[in-house]
C-alpha cells in the first residue's frame, strides 16, 4: 500500500488497544447473553452471488423432503456437507415483481436482478430499486440505537444500479464497503470499551461525550437559523446518527469487536486504492477477510444484520485462483460466450462459445459455496449462553441475482437458509415452494420469502415489497418453512 | 432577473434560437420515439429550456412538460431539498426567480478532503474510509443534497479524532494552526478564533469562542498527554471537525437583496467566498478570499467577476473543469473497455487507465488554452503515451503523456480519441448505438430517447437471405424492426459516423474488406443536417445552438449542485448565446442570479 495515509489513524487505534484486545469469544460472549438476554439475539445475514449458477449441478438431488449427505454429493454445495443438518433449501421460488423483462420496471435484466433481490421493488430507469431492502428494514428493527446493517462487498463499486442490492429507500442505494480495513475499523471500537473499565477507556468515553455535548449545541444553534423543514430534518438525522452512537458506546458490551488476526490482515488494505481492491490477486483474499469480518460483527453484536455481495450483476472477476485459470470473467462465462454482448444462443460474429464453460461455472459455484461454508463455520464456532451457536440463532441466506445466467432466468432461484433462528425454521430439508414445473412457475414469489424472513425475525408483516407489483406477488408467510 | 447582466451576453438572440429547439421536441415526440416520458416538469433536463423572459418562459414550460423526462415519479429525487423551484410556476405565468437550494450543503467527500488538506497543510486521504455517496439521481458529485447517515456519522468522528491527533503530533501542522505563543494566556482563544474561522469558513462568534475555550481547558483531564496546550488543541480540532459548521457549507447570513424581488437574498460575504472557492477551486477559501470577505469586497458582480477571473487561471480551476467534463461526458464508461487481446494485440492491457489519463490531459490542456466546447470537439490533437500512440498510428518515446498532433482529416476532438471510441465498443466490434446515444444524450441533452423496451437486448435480428457483412449492416437490420426504429432512426446515424474507427479506436478504411458507410443526418436546431463522416458531424454538432445550450445547462447543474430548474432558462440561454471558453463559462456562472443570490426558503413559522 503505497498510499499517503494518516499516520495517526492506526496509531490512534493501536492506542486504544488496551481496551480492544482480541478477547476469546467464547468466554466473552457467554456472560453477555446470560446477563442481558433471556432469549438469544436474532441475527440475519445475506450472502449474495451474481450472474446465476450452473443450474444442473447446484440444487440437491432430492426435489423435496429430508436432505441427506448423498443429496449434496456431486453438486456445487457438496462442500456444505459438514453443516448439512443446519441447512434448508427453499426451491421453486421466482423473482418478483414478475422478473426480468416480464415486469414494467426499468433497467435491464441484471439491473432488475440486483434491484429486486432484497427489495422486491421495481427498479427505475437507471436500475435503482424503488424501496428499502430487507436488511435495512431488519437493521432498523433489530439493531440497538439505530445502528446500520453491515453492508459488505467484494470487488469494485461501479456506481450504477448494477452495483447495489441494499437500499434505505426509493433510489437510495447503500454502497457496500469493499475495503476490509474500512469495514473492520468501522465497528472495532464498539463493544468492549466500557467492559474493560480501564482508565484509558473511561477517558476516551468522557472525551467523546464532552465533544459530543459541544457538537450537539452547535447543531441546536444551527437549527435555530432560517432553515427549511428539509434542512432541519437533514441535521436531525445527522445528529441522531452520532448521538445514538454515543449511547452505543456507553451501553453494556461484553465482547470487544476486535481481532488481532483480522485486524492485521485487514490493515494491508488501509488506504488502499480502488485498483488494489479489485485486482484479481486481491479478490479471493478480500473475500475471505470480508467473510471473517461479517462473522465477527454478528458474533460480537456490532450489528445484527449483515450483507455480503460478490462483485455485481453483469460483472465479476476473472477467476484465476484455487485451480481455476479462466480467461473470461464471470458474466461472460455465465453466457458461455467470449463477449459480454452475446445473448442466448447468438451465433453472431464474435459470439464464440467458451468450451467447457459449464464446468467453469460449476467451479465458480463451488468457490462461492466454500466462502459460504467458511462464514457458516465461523458463526457456528461462537457459542452462546443457551448452548446454541451464533449460527443456530441466526438465519444466513445464500441468494443469487439470477437463476440461470445464460438465459437470465428468474424461475427457481437458488436459495439456502442456514441456521434456524433458534429452532424457528426447519432444518436439513429441501422444501419445494413452487409447483415443481420447470416452466413458468408462478406459485412461489420471492417477496413472500422475504416476508417470511421478516416475520421469522419477529417483525409482524403481511407483505414485503411493492404493493402494486402485479398478481404474481403474494403476502403472508411460507408456513411450510417454519418448524 | 435583476440588475446583473452576465457579461452582456443576455441578448435576444437566444430567445429566437430557442423556439426551433422547443418545436423539435414536439416533432420527436410525434415520431413515437417513446421511452420513459413523464409529465414532471420540475426538473427539466438542461438544454430543453433555453428560454428566457416572460413570453418564452411559458413556451419553454409547455415544451418541457411534454418532453422533459424529469425526475422519475418513483421518488428518486426524494432527498433533494431544493432544485424544484420551477414547479409552481410551470402551471402558468412567466418563469422568473431563483430556484431554492438548501442552506446547509454537506461537504462532498472530495470537498471534505481538499478542505482538511488546506486547513492543515497536508496531502491526505481521510475520506477514503467514508461510506461512498450514491448519487441517487443527482447529475454531478457536486450535489448539495448529500446526507449523513448512520454509517457516515461515526466515520466523521473517526476522521476527526485522527486529524486531531495529527494536529498535535505533526509539528508542521501544529505550527500552521497555532501561530501564537503557547505560553500566552490569550493563545487558546486566539487559536480558536483563527482556526474556527477557517474551519467554519466564516467568523466564529464570541459565544462559540468561550464555549470552545471551555472545552480547551478540559484537555488535561480528557486527553492527559502531559502537554496541556496540545491536549486543548486536539480537543478543539476534534470537536470543530464534527461540528455542522464545518461539515456543511452553511448559508445563513443572507439578507434581502436590494432591488430584488421579495425573498431573493444577497449572500453573506463569507458565504460568497465559499461559493466561489468551492465552485472554482473545489476547496475552502484561501487567505485572500477570507480577506476579501472580511473587507466586504465580494458584493458587486464586478468584484466577484474580477476575482473569478483570477481564480480560473489557477490549476485548481483546471482540475474542477476536468472533473466537470469527466462527469458530463461519462468518462467512467471508459472502465468498460476490454478489447479482445488476440484481435487487438497493440492494445495495452491497462488501456482504461491510460485513456482516462489522456482524456483528462486533453481536457485540461484545452481549458488552460482558453478553449471550450468547440475546441474540445474539434481540436486536432490528443494526448498519448508510448503504449497508446501506436493505436493512433503515432510514436511517442519516453514515459508519460505527450501531445500528438493530427493532420486535417486524420482526427479531431475528444470524440475521435481512444477513450470515447473504445468505451463505446464491444471487445471485437464497434458499438454505433452507444456512440450515437452519446452524441444525442451527452452533447445535445436529448431526453426523448428512452431506454430500450424490455427484452430488447434479447431480440434476435430478423431472418434475411442476405446477412449483413458490416457492423452498420447488422445494427441497421437489428434495429430496423418496428419496435426499435422510432428511436434508432435517430440514434444510429451519429453513431455510424464513427465507423471509420474500430473497437479500440484505430482508424480503418474498411471493415474486414467491406467498404464503410459513415454518412447520415442529424437534426440540429430544428434542421436536418446531412454529414458524410465523423468530421462533418462533429463540426455540425460543435457549431449548433443545441450543443451550446446542453453544455451550458450541464455547467449550471455542476456549479449549483442541483438539477436544472426552469428558472435557470435565462442563465442558460445567456451562457449559450455564443461559443465561449470553459473558463469564460465558469466566470459567467458566477454572475448569474442563482449564484449571486439565494432564496429565503425557511419553513413558515
Amino acid at each position: 500500500m503505497n498510499r499517503i495515509r494518516l499516520p495517526s489513524r492506526r496509531r490512534f487505534l493501536a492506542g486504544m488497544g488496551g481496551v480492544m484486545v482480541g478477547l476469546p469469544f467464547l468466554e466473552a460472549l457467554a456472560p453477555k447473553v446470560a446477563r442481558g438476554q433471556s432469549t438469544a439475539i436474532k441475527r440475519f445475514g445475506s450472502f449474495l452471488c451474481c450472474n446465476g449458477v450452473n443450474m444442473d449441478k447446484w440444487f440437491p438431488t432430492v426435489k423435496s423432503g429430508a436432505l441427506a449427505d448423498s443429496n449434496l454429493a456431486g453438486t456445487a454445495n457438496e462442500v456444505l456437507t459438514p453443516l448439512r443438518s443446519k441447512l434448508l433449501f427453499p426451491t421453486g421460488v421466482h423473482m418478483t415483481p414478475r422478473g426480468f423483462d416480464r415486469d414494467g420496471g426499468g433497467g435491464d435484466d441484471h439491473h432488475k436482478g440486483m434491484a429486486h433481490k432484497l427489495t422486491a421493488q421495481f427498479a427505475d430507469d437507471d436500475g435503482f430499486a424503488q424501496g428499502a431492502s430487507l436488511d435495512y428494514v431488519l437493521a432498523q428493527q433489530l439493531n440497538p440505537s439505530g445502528r446500520p446493517a453491515l453492508n459488505l462487498q467484494v470487488g469494485g463499486n461501479s456506481g450504477d444500479g448494477l452495483a447495489y442490492s441494499s437500499y434505505s429507500g426509493a433510489g437510495m442505494a447503500i454502497a457496500g464497503i469493499n475495503n476490509p480495513w474500512n469495514a473492520y475499523s468501522d465497528f472495532m471500537g464498539l463493544g468492549g470499551t466500557t467492559g474493560g473499565g480501564s482508565d484509558a477507556a473511561d477517558r476516551i468515553l468522557r472525551r467523546r461525550q464532552s465533544v459530543l455535548d459541544l457538537v450537539g449545541e452547535q447543531f441546536d444553534a444551527l437549527k435555530r437559523g432560517p432553515l427549511s423543514k428539509d434542512d432541519k430534518d437533514k441535521l436531525d438525522a445527522h445528529f441522531t446518527a452520532i448521538r445514538e452512537l454515543e449511547n452505543t458506546m456507553t451501553s453494556t458490551g461484553g465482547l470487544a469487536c476486535a481481532s488481532d488476526d483480522i485486524g492485521t490482515r485487514a490493515s494491508d488494505y488501509e488506504g488502499a486504492m480502488k485498483s488494489e481492491l479489485t485486482s484479481t490477486t486481491a479478490y479471493p483474499v478480500i473475500a475471505d477477510l470480508q467473510v471473517d469480518i461479517y462473522a465477527l460483527a454478528l458474533a460480537c453484536d456490532a450489528t445484527r444484520v449483515a450483507t455480503l455481495q460478490f462483485d455485481r450483476g453483469a460483472g465479476g472477476p476473472i477467476f484465476k485462483w484455487d485451480g481455476m485459470m479462466h480467461e473470461y470473467n464471470h458474466h461472460k462465462l455465465s453466457h458461455g460466450k467470449v463477449r459480454d454482448d452475446c445473448f442466448g444462443d447468438s451465433t453472431a460474429d464474435g459470439c464464440d462459445d467458451v468450451a467447457g464453460y459449464e464446468d467453469m461455472l460449476f467451479d465458480i459455484d463451488v468457490w462461492h459455496a466454500k466462502r459460504f461454508l467458511r462464514l457458516l463455520q465461523k458463526l457456528d464456532s461462537y457459542m452462546e449462553a443457551d448452548g446454541k451457536s451464533v449460527l443456530d440463532n441466526s438465519i444466513i441466506m445464500y441468494n443469487n441475482e439470477l437463476a440461470d445466467g445464460k438465459g437470465h432466468t428468474f424461475m427457481n432461484l437458488p436459495y439456502i437458509f442456514a441456521g434456524s433462528l433458534g429452532g424457528s425454521l426447519k432444518q436439513s430439508e429441501v422444501i419445494l415452494l413452487g409447483s415443481g414445473s420447470s416452466g413458468d412457475d408462478q406459485k412461489a414469489p420471492h417477496n413472500k420469502l422475504l416476508n417470511t424472513l421478516l416475520n421469522a425475525m419477529g417483525i409482524e408483516s403481511d407483505w414485503f415489497g411493492v404493493k402494486e407489483g402485479g398478481d404474481t406477488m403474494q403476502g403472508g408467510v411460507y408456513e411450510e418453512l417454519l418448524a | 432577473m435583476g440588475a446583473r447582466e452576465p457579461l452582456g451576453r443576455r441578448s435576444g438572440t437566444s430567445l429566437i434560437v430557442a423556439f426551433p429547439r422547443v418545436l423539435s421536441l414536439f416533432a420527436l415526440a410525434a415520431l413515437g420515439c417513446s421511452g420513459t416520458i413523464t409529465d414532471n416538469a420540475a426538473e427539466l433536463p438542461p438544454g430543453t429550456a433555453a428560454t428566457g423572459g416572460a413570453a418564452a418562459g411559458a413556451t419553454g414550460g409547455a415544451g418541457g412538460a411534454s418532453a422533459g423526462k424529469g425526475g422519475s415519479s418513483t421518488g428518486k429525487g426524494g432527498t433533494t431539498s431544493g432544485g424544484n423551484g420551477g414547479t409552481a410556476n410551470m402551471t402558468g405565468g412567466p418563469v422568473t426567480g431563483v430556484a431554492p437550494v438548501t442552506r446547509v450543503a454537506r461537504l462532498t467527500h472530495s470537498q471534505y478532503q481538499t478542505t482538511v488538506n488546506d486547513l492543515f497543510g497536508i496531502d491526505d486521504d481521510s475520506t477514503a474510509a467514508f461510506a461512498p455517496d450514491a448519487l441517487n439521481g443527482a447529475a454531478f458529485d457536486t450535489s448539495v443534497d448529500f446526507r449523513v447517515d448512520a454509517r457516515l456519522g461515526p466515520q466523521y468522528r473517526t476522521a476527526a479524532e485522527a486529524l486531531a491527533q495529527r494536529a498535535v503530533s505533526d509539528d508542521a501542522v501544529f505550527k500552521r494552526i497555532v501561530t501564537c505563543d503557547t505560553a500566552d494566556t490569550a493563545c487558546p482563544s486566539t487559536f480558536i478564533r483563527a482556526f474556527g474561522t477557517r474551519a467554519f469558513r466564516h467568523p466564529i462568534s464570541d459565544d462559540e469562542i468561550s464555549r470552545f475555550t471551555a472545552l480547551f481547558a478540559q484537555g488535561p483531564d480528557l486527553v492527559g498527554s502531559g502537554d496541556a496546550f496540545k491536549d486543548g488543541v486536539s480537543l478543539v480540532v476534534e470537536a470543530m471537525l464534527q461540528s455542522p459548521q464545518f461539515l456543511y457549507r452553511t448559508e445563513l447570513g443572507a439578507q434581502q437583496a436590494p432591488g430584488e424581488a421579495t425573498g431573493v437574498l444577497a449572500l453573506d460575504d463569507y458565504d460568497m467566498a465559499s461559493r466561489l472557492s468551492y465552485f472554482l477551486w473545489g476547496t475552502m477559501p484561501n487567505d485572500e478570499l477570507f480577506q476579501r470577505a472580511n473587507d466586504g469586497a465580494l458584493r458587486t458582480p464586478a468584484q466577484v467577476y474580477a476575482l473569478a477571473d483570477a481564480l480560473v487561471a489557477d490549476a485548481r480551476a483546471t482540475s474542477v473543469a476536468v472533473s466537470f467534463h469527466d462527469q458530463a461526458w461519462a468518462f467512467s464508461r471508459f472502465s468498460r473497455i476490454s478489447p479482445d487481446a488476440k484481435t487487438f494485440p497493440k492494445a495495452p492491457t491497462d488501456l482504461v487507465t491510460r485513456v482516462t489519463d489522456a482524456a483528462h490531459a486533453f481536457v485540461g490542456d484545452v481549458v488552460e488554452n482558453d478553449g471550450g466546447l468547440r475546441e474540445l470537439l474539434t481540436a486536432p490533437y490528443a494526448f498519448a503515451d508510448s503504449a497508446t500512440a501506436p493505436l493512433y498510428g503515432k510514436t511517442v518515446s519516453g514515459t508519460g503523456l505527450k501531445r500528438i498532433d493530427f493532420t486535417a482529416g486524420e482526427r479531431q476532438g475528444i470524440l475521435m480519441q481512444l477513450g470515447f471510441l473504445a468505451s463505446n465498443a464491444y471487445s471485437l466490434k464497434t458499438d454505433p448505438i452507444h456512440r450515437g446515444l452519446f452524441v444525442l444524450r451527452n452533447l445535445l441533452c436529448n431526453t426523448d430517447i428512452g431506454d430500450p423496451p424490455a427484452g430488447a437486448a434479447q431480440t434476435p435480428p430478423p431472418k434475411t437471405d442476405t446477412p449483413p457483412k458490416t457492423t452498420r449492416g447488422e445494427v441497421a437490420l437489428l434495429t430496423g424492426q418496428d419496435a426499435c426504429k422510432g428511436c434508432h432512426s435517430l440514434i444510429n446515424p451519429p453513431g455510424f459516423a464513427f465507423e471509420g474507427f474500430d473497437a479500440v479506436g484505430q482508424a480503418r478504411q474498411d471493415e474486414d474488406g467491406e467498404p464503410l458507410d459513415t454518412t447520415g443526418s442529424i437534426e440540429l436546431d430544428g434542421t436536418e443536417v446531412a454529414f458524410k463522416d465523423a468530421f462533418e458531424l462533429v463540426q455540425a454538432v460543435a457549431g449548433s445552438q443545441a450543443a451550446q445550450s446542453c453544455y451550458a445547462g450541464k455547467w449550471l447543474e455542476f456549479a449549483y449542485g442541483r438539477k436544472f430548474s426552469t428558472l435557470d432558462g435565462a442563465s442558460q440561454a445567456a451562457l449559450a448565446a455564443s461559443p465561449q471558453s470553459a473558463r469564460a463559462v465558469m466566470k459567467a456562472i458566477t454572475q448569474t442570479d442563482a449564484f449571486m443570490t439565494r432564496t429565503a426558503n425557511e419553513v413558515a413559522p
